[in-house]
């Protein structure tokens, strides 16, 4: 930044530049043709003229510099009130898509529930008729053969032992409602802390946004649930009780 | 007469999965959403098991069975967790509190069935 003392001296040496060949011109003219009272004046008046000439020169200068400064100055502005509200619409959409996607994830994760339900409650119902069909004392069945009667027994073991396949990998919902939950919590993180530094104005540069710690915690939550599935897939060492 | 096991867990279908399975085997059921509905739930009503996830929302199955286990009349209630946790440290610390077994999720009917008819009382 400029003084008033290094400008005065800016603007000093700025003026000697055309003045050291004048006053170098005099010397040889002096020297030349002999100290006489029209040459010193003539001598006088060069450097004068350099000197004025000098000064005029850093009037027009600095000006120059400080119609540049302005200019880019100005542009600098425009550029930074751009990227503020490009900032400020970001934030804007953060803050209005979280709770939407909150409430989409929400809506889906109740549908999924909703649906494997009435699902298993259908696998319900068949698993009951299948136990009437096996239990039900009908006398025409009786007089069948004992073998047919087997042969039935069989089919209606079979298909329950299917049901219960099928019931164990309805069990899904489970985690998926797990990771639905996690996502719930994600997304309500990043609305808080963005309200948070929305509030702060345009000093929100106080508080910047702790990236990597947020991400940090994501990845955590997130690790847990892959550890939880990877943990799962070998279903001989998982399937056994614990007993304490 | 049939014995009483109380279900608690957040997920209704995971309740109805195990609901099918339990009812199938011929016992009556108590359901709750949460630890602290379970508590709410526990008003003198004779149970004889205790079949609880961890992750719950309000109240976590670790905190439950803690719960139970100060309860004059349920102190004695065997508790299985059924949960899809695998962190040993909550494995520990529901031993610690007082759970008597740990079934992983998904479960296999046979496996939950034999911890049941394993534990429950009398």
């Amino acid at each position: 930044m400029q003084t008033p003392n290094n400008t005065n001296s800016s603007r000093f040496l700025f003026a000697l530049v055309p003045t050291f060949p004048s006053i170098i011109f005099g010397l040889i003219i002096v020297w030349q043709q002999g100290v006489s009272s029209a040459n010193v004046s003539f001598v006088f008046l060069m450097v004068l003229f350099s000197l004025v000439s000098g000064y005029f020169m850093w009037v027009w200068h600095t000006d120059q510099l400080e119609r540049q400064a302005a200019y880019h100055q100005k542009r600098n502005l425009e550029e930074i009130n751009k990227l503020m509200a490009y900032t400020v619409e970001l934030e804007r959409l953060l803050l209005m898509a979280g709770p939407k996607l909150v409430e989409q994830v929400s809506a889906a994760k109740e549908l999924t529930e909703q649906e494997v339900g009435v699902l298993i409650k259908r696998f319900s119902v068949i698993n009951g008729e299948l136990n009437l069909l096996l239990t039900v004392d009908n006398p025409e069945s009786n007089e069948q053969d004992p073998e047919k009667l087997d042969n039935l027994r069989a089919i209606v073991e079979k298909i329950r032992h299917d049901i219960d396949i099928v019931l164990e990998a309805l069990q899904f919902q489970d985690r998926v409602n797990q990771i639905l939950a996690l996502v719930q919590d994600t997304l309500g993180t990043l609305k808080e802390t963005l309200f948070d530094i929305q509030q702060q104005g345009p000093e929100r540069h106080q508080k910047m946004l702790k990236v990597d710690e947020i991400m940090t915690n994501i990845q955590t939550q997130y690790e847990t649930v892959k550890h939880r599935k990877s943990q799962s897939m070998p279903k001989h060492q998982v399937d056994e009780a614990t007993f304490f | 007469m049939a014995k009483t096991i109380m279900i608690v867990d957040d997920s209704a279908s995971m309740r109805q999965v195990i609901g099918i399975t339990l009812r199938e085997a011929g016992y009556d059921l108590i359901e709750a959403s949460d630890g602290k509905d379970a508590l709410k739930k526990l008003d003198g009503t004779k149970i004889h098991l205790i079949v609880s996830d961890i992750n719950m929302p309000n109240m976590d199955g670790i905190s439950f069975v803690k719960e139970v286990k100060q309860h004059p009349k349920y102190k004695f209630t065997p508790i299985i967790m059924l949960t899809t946790e695998v962190n040993q440290a909550k494995k520990d610390a529901a031993k610690e509190a007082g759970a008597r077994a740990w079934v992983n999720k998904p479960f296999q009917t046979k496996t939950l069935l034999e911890a049941v008819s394993k534990l429950i009382l009398p």
